[in-house]
């Protein structure tokens, strides 16, 4: 009988509760990845984001536009290759809010995005539609949007009934980049604000700036906000990454709850590992004695204790891959359902699951602690004085 | 020894107390589960609670029709002033109309923490009494004098974004807005706002139409006649809501966020807990199976053991329970703030606990020691005499 079959015997020896330890190491590592996957796809447009490509705005705050005529000035400044840009539109599809943007855009700013991938023609054939609009994969898969379908949204910012007809469905090149997004002409949307509302005609919400290859973000930043200091629009330009991180970072109460969530989780793990091998150990009391009494040193009983924490975390990490499994196969449109709308992204990456194969030998070990030690205090004859 | 109670208290507890450190590990951990899921309630309710004693339910809210909040909405002179004359709006003891035109912005100013820009609403109003939008009162310094620059910062504001206290002056929009005064709103989520004088803020922003009216209604006009009277005229484009009504809908989305996802840490902390306690109890079980042999053999029915055993769980979730929820009264000293999606602006709400909350997270944590103390108990009660008797 060698060292395993002896750990292997032990766990096995009372078998509903190694099976509901394993199975409460296996819940909560997989309470633990789902939390750090969600954490992620929070920041999954961060990542997405490049950090060559300048987003310029009003420095007051989002809701302020700034002139059209900007561009023309931004275009000029050495190390800009191309400048595009857009008003968020903010419109209800199907009487939903929130669950995807729609942006009105020049015809520029979808070349400043190569990530977005068009069939042959969509693109053309968008820009000769006044009123066409390309739809993101995500968004259209949703709502089984195809091409050449007729679609309506509902303005908040800019009221009424908005007609388009469906130029394109695209994909991105990048899986982090997000797809819930339409894209229809800025024109179109300036003629009918000029038109009918009168909300600031002739501005735009944000300018996307492509960098000339070399050129230094901060730089050309710089030079940006320079030209436009003192106007009555005062610029603010950073780059993609940093405006997207200033998202994220408007949720940071959220993330750091989920942070708190997602250790307090471990700890219960260590908890019902930790009960699990107390009570074990109590239990073979009596037996340790007589290992040690027979010649067994601390060191190899310690080698057993340890064995059997391990064991079960291992047994709870076998769970946690089964768990995991239809997660990582599934398509996440099927595993999410309409969730997918919160979450775009949900992917549980290979270095979340080496984190929680980590944690879960890591609180094998210090579950082990209180048995060594108690091991270490005793006396052979305590062991054997002891009646069952 | 009654014959109601065969088995009492004292029992329990000294079973409990024999074998300290795992009553203590599951206690702690049932504690540590029932803290989560209160704090969870708290959290929700503190949300709910701030956004509905944000306005008062007899005032009235009016924005454009198709925005769902006031950033995107946009009501004209032209509209405010046909608003303005309709016969429902109260007046003061000095016959002046309790209305005010707002005008809300979203500013962009930099948090104490980490110095990284969030959003804050800044509120043009033209009427700041202290009754008119429920409990506003100065905490520091003056509120602002009409027709100048001056603001007065709300104190959630205050605490998590830098120089903004008083003698403080904020650059926004190329002009200079000295801070006057620092106001509380009591819960209400208008302690997240910055105030100042609508007609100066127009023009500096370079705005021309107002976000919204909002106004008190006259004790004999109801609500339903003057929705109708104002959304039917067709020179205007507004919808007509109960103040009060109007905030809780703002907060929708991000309630449902903290309830989806206090749920999810609910159920697998509780999962657990209750395997922690199911581990506890079968052991509690495997050490007295000749003790239980005894009791049977000297006459205590299968029942007795039965509950003997499941009380002994219970009491080790309601302690859990009380320790928890002793622990989350902790909470209510702290305050919370993040930006809610709906309006892109910041948002502070604090933990609220209520009676109602605390009896939830003890039965919660009864249910637990219940479900983790059934399946051991009933192995205990259906022993049989003779083997348990052999039994280690």
């Amino acid at each position: 009988m060698n060292f395993f079959t002896i750990i292997r015997r032990n766990v096995l020896r009372h078998p509903l509760r190694a099976g509901l330890t394993a199975l409460g190491v296996g819940i909560a590592l997989f309470a633990f990845c789902m939390i750090r996957t969600l954490i992620g796809a929070w920041y999954s447009g961060v990542e997405a984001s490049a950090k060559n490509r300048l987003v310029t705005r009003n420095s007051v705050s989002l809701v302020f536009y700034l002139p059209v005529a900007y561009g023309n000035t931004i275009s000029q400044v050495p190390g800009v290759e191309r400048v595009g840009f857009g008003n968020w539109f903010g419109g209800k599809f199907r009487d939903e809010e929130f669950r995807f943007q729609q942006f009105a855009v020049d015809q520029n700013y979808i070349d400043v995005y190569p990530e977005f991938i068009f069939a042959p023609g969509e693109k053309d054939s968008w820009q000769r539609d006044r009123k066409g609009i390309l739809v993101g994969r995500s968004v259209a898969e949703s709502f089984g949007i195809k091409v050449g379908d007729q679609l309506q949204l509902t303005g908040t910012i800019f009221p009424g009934p908005w007609d388009f007809s469906v130029s394109g469905i695209f994909d991105a090149s990048n899986p982090d980049k997000d797809t819930r997004v339409m894209f229809f002409h800025w024109e179109y949307l300036n003629e009918r604000n000029r038109a009918e509302f009168q909300r600031q005609p002739d501005n735009v919400g944000f300018f996307v700036i492509q960098l000339a290859a070399g050129a230094n973000p901060a730089a050309v930043s710089k030079a940006i906000d320079e030209r436009f200091q003192n106007s009555f629009a005062e610029t603010l330009t950073e780059t993609e990454t940093a405006f997207v991180q200033g998202f994220v970072s408007m949720s940071s109460t959220i993330i750091q709850a989920l942070d708190v969530v997602s250790g307090v989780v471990v700890v219960i793990m260590l908890l019902v590992l930790a009960n699990t091998m107390l009570m074990s150990f109590r239990e073979r009391y009596r037996e340790y004695s007589i290992l040690k009494a027979i010649g067994f040193d601390t060191p190899k009983l310690s080698q057993l204790i340890v064995g059997e924490a391990l064991f079960l975390s291992g047994l709870g990490l076998l769970l946690l891959a089964l768990l995991l499994l239809p997660i990582i196969l599934l398509p996440t449109r099927t595993l999410l359902g309409d969730l997918i709308n919160f979450v775009p992204v949900f992917k549980i990456s290979f270095r979340t699951f080496l984190l929680a194969v980590a944690l879960g030998i890591g609180s094998a070990i210090i579950a082990s602690i209180a048995p060594l030690l108690a091991l270490r205090r005793m006396l052979v004859t305590d062991g054997l004085r002891e009646l069952g | 020894m009654s014959l109601i109670d065969p088995l009492n208290l004292s029992y329990t507890l000294r079973n409990l107390a024999t074998r300290r450190t795992q009553t203590l590990l599951t206690v702690f951990g049932i504690a540590l589960v029932v803290f989560v899921f209160i704090a969870t309630l708290m959290l929700e309710d503190g949300l709910k609670v701030a956004l509905a004693s944000t306005g008062r339910s007899d005032n009235v809210i009016i924005i454009r029709t198709g925005a769902t909040n006031e950033v995107q909405s946009g009501v004209s002179r032209e509209h405010a002033s046909i608003i303005e004359s309709d016969p429902g709006i109260a007046l003061d003891s000095r016959g002046q109309r309790l209305l005010t035109k707002d005008v809300l912005v979203l500013v962009s100013l930099k948090k104490r923490s980490d110095g990284l820009p969030s959003n804050v609403n800044l509120r043009g109003v033209n009427f700041i009494s202290q009754s008119f939008r429920g409990d506003i009162h100065v905490l520091k310094g003056r509120a602002p004098t009409p027709g100048t620059r001056e603001v007065m910062i709300g104190d959630a504001v205050n605490r998590k974004f830098a120089s903004t206290e008083v003698g403080d002056v904020i650059r926004l929009a190329g002009t200079d807005w000295p801070v006057v005064g620092i106001f509380s709103a009591g819960r209400s989520a208008f302690g997240s706002e910055i105030w100042g004088d609508a007609e100066i803020l127009l023009p500096a922003f370079r705005r021309d139409r107002f976000s919204s009216l909002t106004f008190r209604i006259k004790s004999d006009t109801t609500f339903d006649a003057l929705k109708t009277r104002i959304e039917a005229d067709r020179r205007l484009a507004v919808t007509v809501q109960r103040e009060s009504s109007f905030y809780e809908s703002q907060s929708r989305m991000l309630g449902l966020f903290i309830r989806y996802l206090g749920t999810f840490v609910s159920v697998v902390f509780s999962l657990g807990a209750i395997i922690g306690a199911m581990i506890t109890m079968y052991s509690s079980v495997a050490n007295r199976t000749r003790e239980i042999g005894i009791m049977r053999a000297i006459g205590f029915s299968r029942f007795a053991i039965f509950r003997a055993f499941v009380k002994e769980c219970l009491l080790l979730g309601l302690v859990g329970g009380i320790v928890g929820a002793i622990c989350s009264l902790v909470l209510i000293r702290y305050q919370l703030s993040t930006t809610n999606f709906a309006t892109f602006s910041e948002v502070g709400f604090g933990f609220h606990a209520t009676p109602g909350i605390l009896l939830r997270g003890l039965l919660f944590s009864l249910i637990m020691g219940g479900i983790g103390g059934a399946l051991p108990a009933w192995r205990a009660a259906r022993l049989p005499i003779l083997s348990a008797l052999r039994g280690s």
